[in-house]
């Protein structure tokens, strides 16, 4: 291990989940996710990278001094948190040799179609050997777009969920960071969890692959709905596809995400004071007839909340039993209350990139959150050949 | 079957906690849904379908392989019922606000009492704890929450759009069963239970948003809203094709790919300003509309199929007909179709997860509502015929 580098704060005992869980993960794209989130229940997780590919924190050093940030720096820090890093260089004399001798001291291995390693693996034959590899896929290994390119805009396309995605006046929009893939990476994670599992349980090694098209199509009631409800959905920004009024509203100093469901109807027209008087109809109870004329009801509601502070408005609806919440920016969900109360973000300390503030795993389990982790540390891959470094 | 002998118990309702349930069960595991007409029914009973509780196709997708039994929580025999079949149970989820299940008398320390080594998983929008602890959310509220809505949005708009689904409880949903199994491995090591309190804004934050919660954590700043552009060396966007609502993602991430396209675009793209990687991607503008007007008068799908097979990454934009229609997904029948009781012949999509040797479930039809109470009842409880229908009497079971 090099001397200089951090070491990662170790999750809290009882929130270890995963203490004595080893993966190999040889990712390069997105999947990268799937590792950091067993990584954060206590997984051992080394990443194997090959030199070229390596991103370091130091990069992002001037980036806390207001200079512009190194896109691909930060999402390869954000995704790794808490793994251990390796170096090899898959063309090397020899690496597939190596790599094949890493493997069975790992309980899983989990690469993706981004890799340098994929090449050098053949799923298969290394789960028959007794280890389970999980492949995350941006279509599939199989089927007409086997050969596809399949960065997240596109896997998006093809998943449906761009089409509903922006306003319906626009082009589709895509969103701000690569969520399908995010998407497939946590069914990476579940599918690492379930092979240990079935390893350990039934002496199953399995080859587990997912793909981020299907993943990205499982949403939305997308093809149900095409399928059986006659019209496939449509783009219409955050408008409720079937309830009304649920949608961003604008406020004094900001704006407020409301949702009235049929439940919540009564309730809302006791906090909207005063309503037009026409909404008192018992006819306007069903969320289908608040759909139908979302446009009018939304344009009355809106001219309401614009009298309220996004806070104000919350309080209120909340109070009587409505749904609301306000549209933060990044940094007003950093520093907001219920998050700030739950502790979801601490301060660590990194030699490099000093103190910031670092998202933690999003669940508190037995009374106690797992412990913010910090970058990659970078481990000779000759240690861990013979064993010697665990995380 | 991966999960096979782990029976779990689940108080679910919307998309989060069923759907969860409904990975849990293709996962092999035995997924008893608890519900009751007497306060306690699955909102999404009602989406489509009256006051038909078996109608709901939108319910019925979110629980496919889910075994349903109605008891009244709010009857001490029922409640009592609940308590010994919970016992029985190595995991209970639920997403209901918190503190729901504590009142009617299924909270943590009772649970743990009838089973010391339970693992049970809570799915609240905000959490467990803290000042909002109670607010009522949905998928989209939480997008909105997490930054998500704004940060979702063409950089020159005025309003925040995002997008209208629910994000939040999908992902959610597929945390919570790798939550679930993770804890299963701790006990099975340690024999120790957990009580997971599973936020569903915090797993939208580190889920969804990773890089800028990084970046904003690092920096204090904010992350641009950028739209269809790339934030790295890229260049992509999303082209208007011909027909109504016909789009092709296109996205450029190599001077080969940038050159491929040239060669297929022609004269237009082969100039000073658009021949390397970094000088189009300055001239970014420009480049969309070289691109626009290139696929203007073509089919998306034939843009898509010739840029792919020159090594260009693009997409069309699908919607749910194309889904229906597209070769890909309908690749080892990932698109079923089933015939679910209640509502007829349905189709939805399978999961996106593929084992070899196969160790799923395919997916079974949403049990009508108290399908299996009798059963659950009498195999699991060692209940008999008569003390069944002396609850059903008294209105435990309903």
């Amino acid at each position: 291990m090099t001397a200089s580098q951090p070491t990662p704060t170790s999750p809290s005992p009882a929130a270890s989940l995963l203490a004595d869980v080893h993966v190999l993960d040889l990712t390069a794209g997105s999947a990268q996710l799937a590792g950091r989130l067993v990584a954060e229940l206590g997984a051992d997780v080394l990443l194997l990278v090959a030199g070229e590919q390596a991103a370091d924190a130091g990069e992002l050093v001037a980036a806390r001094s207001g200079e512009p940030v190194d896109i691909g720096v930060l999402r390869a820090l954000a995704l790794n948190s808490g793994k251990l890093r390796a170096y090899l260089d898959p063309a090397a004399p020899g690496a597939g040799k190596r790599l094949a001798g890493l493997v069975p001291g790992f309980d899983a291995v989990i690469v993706d179609d981004a890799s340098p390693w994929l090449d050098l693996l053949d799923p298969a034959r290394v789960a028959q050997a007794g280890t389970p590899v999980i492949v995350a896929h941006g279509f599939a290994d199989t089927g007409p777009y086997a050969a596809y390119r399949s960065p997240d805009i596109v896997t998006m396309a093809l998943g449906g969920l761009l089409f509903i995605s922006g306003s319906a006046d626009r082009a589709p929009c895509a969103p701000p960071e690569p969520i399908g893939e995010y998407f497939a990476a946590i069914w990476a994670s579940l599918a690492l969890a379930s092979a240990v599992w079935a390893a350990r349980t039934t002496g199953t090694a399995a080859v587990y692959r997912i793909s981020t098209q299907e993943a990205i199509a499982t949403h939305e009631h997308l093809i149900r709905a095409a399928a059986m409800d006659g019209e496939p959905i449509v783009r219409n920004g955050s408008q409720h596809k079937s309830v009304a009024p649920a949608n961003v509203f604008p406020t004094k100093d900001g704006w407020v995400y409301i949702y009235v469901s049929r439940n919540h109807w009564e309730p809302f027209l006791r906090s909207w004071d005063p309503h037009p008087p026409v909404y008192d109809d018992a006819r306007w109870l069903p969320n289908s007839v608040r759909r139908a004329d979302a446009v009018a009801l939304n344009a009355a509601v809106a001219g309401w909340t614009q009298t309220f502070t996004s806070r104000d408005l919350v309080t209120r609806l909340q109070g009587d039993g409505v749904p609301c919440l306000t549209v933060n920016r990044p940094s007003d969900f950093l520093a907001d209350d219920q998050v700030v109360a739950r502790k979801l973000f601490e301060t660590v300390d990194d030699p490099t990139l000093g103190s910031y503030a670092q998202i933690r795993f999003p669940a508190v389990i037995d009374g106690a959150r797992p412990a913010a982790t910090l970058p990659l540390r970078t481990v000779e891959l000759a240690e861990r050949e013979l064993g010697q470094v665990r995380s | 079957v991966i999960l096979d002998g782990i029976r779990i118990l689940t108080f679910t309702t919307g998309i989060a906690g069923p759907n969860a349930g409904r990975i849990l069960a293709s996962l092999g595991a035995e997924v008893i849904k608890i519900e009751s007409v007497a306060g306690g029914i699955d909102a999404f009973r009602y989406f489509g379908a009256g006051n038909d509780l078996n109608s709901s196709a939108r319910f019925a997708e979110a629980n496919l392989g889910v075994r349903s039994v109605t008891i009244n929580l709010k009857d001490p025999a029922g409640l009592a019922v609940a308590r010994d079949l919970a016992a029985t149970c190595d995991v209970v989820v639920e997403n209901y606000r918190p503190g729901v299940l504590g009142r009617l008398g299924l909270g943590d320390d009772v649970l743990q009492a009838g089973r010391p080594d339970i693992i049970v998983v809570k799915m609240p929008g905000l959490g467990s704890s803290g000042p909002m602890k109670g607010y009522g959310t949905w998928g989209a509220l939480l997008n909105a929450y997490t930054g998500l809505t704004y940060l979702w949005n063409h950089p020159d708009a005025t309003v925040p759009v995002g997008n209208q689904g629910v994000f939040p409880d999908y992902l959610t949903s597929v945390l919570a069963p790798m939550v679930v199994v993770s804890a299963l491995l701790r006990r099975r090591s340690t024999g120790a239970g957990a009580i997971i309190d599973l936020a569903q804004s915090e797993a939208t934050a580190f889920c969804a948003l990773p890089v800028s919660m990084l970046e904003v954590g690092l920096t204090g700043e904010d992350p641009p809203r950028v739209g269809n552009r790339s934030r790295g060396p890229e260049l992509q966007g999303v082209y208007r094709c011909l027909g109504d609502e016909r789009w092709c993602a296109i996205r450029i991430e190599s001077q080969a790919q940038l050159d491929a396209l040239r060669g297929i675009v022609g004269p237009a793209l082969d100039v000073d300003d658009m021949r390397g990687l970094d000088v189009a991607r300055a001239n970014h503008d420009a480049f969309d509309a070289i691109v626009s007007v290139w696929t203007a008068d073509r089919d998306a799908a034939a843009v898509m199929t010739e840029l792919q097979e020159h090594g260009v990454p693009a997409g069309l934009v699908a919607s749910g007909d194309d889904l229906l229609a597209d070769p890909q997904l309908d690749r080892l029948g990932f698109i079923r179709h089933l015939d679910q009781p209640g509502v007829g012949p349905m189709v939805v999509p399978g999961l996106p997860l593929t084992i070899e040797p196969p160790i799923l479930s395919e997916p079974a039809p949403a049990a009508l509502l108290g399908a299996d109470t009798d059963d659950v009842l009498r195999t699991i409880l060692s209940l008999g015929e008569d003390e069944i229908a002396t609850l059903r009497d008294n209105g435990a079971l309903r």
